[in-house]
């Protein structure tokens, strides 16, 4: 058991939860206190566990990116669910797209954190949002009451959290030697893993039959969608108001 | 290290000076074309021959007023003009504009004589993901159109951003597809290599250059007609047609923030046109006078000079292309929207699909051993042309342009026969 991770885990928990959109009173400047308290926890912990695991030995400029890219993911993590505006939620997404993926060149993984941007922020939420301006026009418009409220904020937040501080504790608890022993060092990760090439033989050789099912998957999820998109043709195409002559 | 930090640094300064400076000449170059074109004179009064024209713009736009509308979500609608210019910027960053600057190669006295250990690439990035980083990168230029258009609290803005969006996903799908044609070819992602592969001729007494665009035309001309649609420029200028849409997404933006959206235009037609001479017009590759000059194909890795050389010839093309941009822009007028979305979804997504399949196939064959030369890649591109236009013969007529019958209209009036069943539906 490690209390200052537990501490983190329950400032967030609460952080989270009152900063969830409700009807009632809100209490987001209450939330804001706590989310900084538990990010400054949080944080502090990491810098003592790594300086723990590397003995002293901390590559300053790596880690300054790092706590940036992390700590913008996390904060527009929360912004996608607390954002009572669903526009604004679906940005914060693509916001926490790219800081994940900026995590990813960090960890040297190039072809992952462009295909995260190409695929989250310029396919998937792209299609969010125009759905999200279709449904809601324009400017300052009210939203409706079910778009800005949460509905059973207490139970997401509890199991959710339960999860990251089981999740937490299995990976820190075995204390940093215990955790580095189990990752690939990193030159390994720079001379070959990330790279596109090991990638692509391996998508070829080793999970060539995934990667076939999944293409199967894709065509036949297109040819449903012309399916789905395909008009009957109606006898005639009329244009206006008001009832049909009588004739 | 710190040196090639600072080449890079170098070459990154360089190229924000050039795009932003070649952005304010694109707008008179724009105009004068226009005028050429429409038989006008041009701008011709502020300086010599009207060449101080973008400087006098840059000016109005600063002094403008700024407004905005009272139903505008006031952070959207100031993050827009961010949002929409900061990824066509960010997409030169991996565009190979001077070849390789060979090992040894020293840099001047005046910055310390230092000599390059390493062949060292003249770019400011090189990551192993080049084409999928410009194809990143254009498709995050989406949200700044969706943002101008929704934040605006305008019907115009509403629309044109409606607009934008719907032709920018369509138009991506083959334009990754043409881009990524030529990357199987040429076997990386990278841009250089890509380049490079292409400073040869198709065999030593040919005199044809074996650029991409001879070997995969079709290709081509996908990217070249996606990378028009992905601008919103004519003849796919829906977005912000001035007769229906005032001025579309932009329609409630003024002063600096109006000059944005501009500029963000015309950087994504130079990130655009300089991916286009980069993976199908020979990059740096001079032609022809490359063999006068160093009696055979041009190398990859030169000196100071030879880089000036890939410089010029570089820019020189992507010039020629923009120049080609506005050629098409006061030459053709603009589509319909069900033409626009019928030419991307049932012309070029499936042309899209074949060229990639038969550049795979292509593949296959050369590493099997089978053939050998670049021109059956070029063969290929004839035959698929021949067999498009069977199938587009094969295909049941189109009904084109459909009557739309109005109610009481004396000019379309609903037939009876559509009007009993109408009836009986009802």
């Amino acid at each position: 058991m490690d209390y200052a991770l537990i501490i983190a885990t329950a400032l967030g928990a609460i952080a989270l939860y009152l900063l969830l959109p409700r009807g009632r009173a809100n209490m987001v400047k209450l939330g804001g206190l706590a989310s900084v308290l538990a990010m400054g926890v949080g944080i502090t912990y990491l810098i003592h566990w790594t300086a723990a695991a590397h003995a002293g030995h901390t590559g300053i400029i790596e880690n300054l990116f790092f706590y940036a890219f992390a700590a913008l993911a996390l904060v527009s993590a929360a912004g996608v669910v607390c954002h009572p505006k669903p526009l604004y939620a679906a940005l914060y997404f693509v916001l926490m797209t790219l800081a994940v993926s900026g995590l990813f060149i960090m960890l040297m993984a190039e072809f992952i954190a462009v295909v995260l941007i190409i695929i989250y922020a310029g396919a998937i939420l792209v299609t969010y949002v125009f759905v999200i301006m279709l449904a809601s026009q324009g400017g300052q418009t009210p939203a409706a009451q079910y778009d800005t409220n949460s509905s059973d904020g207490f139970m997401a937040v509890f199991v959710s959290f339960v999860l990251l501080g089981t999740v937490l504790q299995a990976i820190f608890c075995a204390g940093p030697a215990g955790f580095m022993h189990s990752l690939p060092a990193p030159h390994a990760v720079a001379h070959g893993l990330g790279s596109l090439e090991v990638l692509g033989a391996n998508l070829y050789s080793r999970y060539a039959l995934p990667l076939e099912l999944a293409g199967i998957l894709l065509t036949i999820s297109l040819v449903g969608a012309v399916m789905i998109a395909r008009k009957n043709e109606p006898v005639a195409h009329v244009l206006g108001t008001g009832d049909l002559p009588a004739e | 290290m710190v040196g090639v930090f600072i080449a890079h640094l170098i070459f990154a300064l360089v190229m924000l000076g050039m795009v932003t400076g070649i952005i304010a000449y694109l707008i008179l170059l724009e105009r004068k074309t226009a005028a050429w074109i429409q038989d006008r004179i041009g701008p011709n009064r502020v300086g010599p021959q009207g060449l101080l024209q973008p400087l006098a713009d840059g000016v109005k736009f600063i002094l403008k007023e700024e407004f905005m509308p009272i139903h505008a979500d006031k952070i959207l609608f100031i993050l827009a003009p961010i949002v929409i210019i900061a990824p066509a910027l960010c997409g030169f960053a991996v565009i190979p504009w001077g070849g390789d600057l060979a090992a040894g190669t020293a840099l001047p006295k005046f910055l310390g004589g230092w000599a390059f250990p390493h062949t060292f690439h003249v770019m400011v990035a090189n990551p192993q993901i080049g084409v999928l980083f410009v194809i990143a990168m254009a498709s995050l230029s989406v949200y700044g159109v969706v943002l101008a258009g929704w934040a605006s609290g305008s019907k115009y803005s509403f629309l044109g951003g409606l607009r934008a969006t719907a032709q920018m996903i369509s138009y991506e799908i083959p334009m990754v597809l043409s881009l990524l044609s030529v990357a199987v070819v040429a076997g990386t992602l990278r841009l250089g290599p890509i380049t490079d592969l292409q400073a040869t001729y198709f065999s030593s007494v040919s005199f044809l250059p074996a650029w991409n665009v001879f070997t995969q035309p079709v290709a081509f001309l996908l990217f070249v007609t996606c990378i028009f649609a992905e601008s919103n420029r004519t003849p796919f200028d829906l977005a912000e047609c001035e007769q229906e849409l005032v001025g579309g997404y932009h329609t409630e933006y003024s002063s600096m923030k109006f000059a944005l959206f501009f500029l963000a235009e015309y950087s994504a037609m130079i990130t655009g046109s300089a991916v286009a001479v980069a993976l199908f017009l020979g990059g740096w590759h001079l032609p022809w006078i490359d063999q006068l000059l160093y009696h055979g194909a041009q190398p990859v890795a030169t000196g100071w000079l030879g880089m000036l050389l890939k410089f010029v010839v570089f820019w020189g093309k992507v010039i020629a292309f923009l120049f080609f941009y506005m050629w098409v822009r006061w030459t053709l007028p603009r589509f319909r929207f069900d033409q626009l979305m019928n030419l991307a979804w049932r012309g070029m997504i499936p042309l899209s699909l074949a060229t990639f399949v038969m550049a795979s196939v292509f593949v296959y064959l050369r590493q099997e051993g089978i053939i050998e030369h670049r021109g059956w890649l070029l063969l290929g591109n004839v035959v698929l042309i021949g067999i498009m236009f069977a199938v587009t013969e094969l295909r049941p007529a189109d009904s084109g342009n459909r009557r739309m019958y109005v109610l009481n209209s004396r000019y379309n009036p609903i037939p009876a026969s559509a009007k009993a069943e109408l009836e009986s539906a009802v």
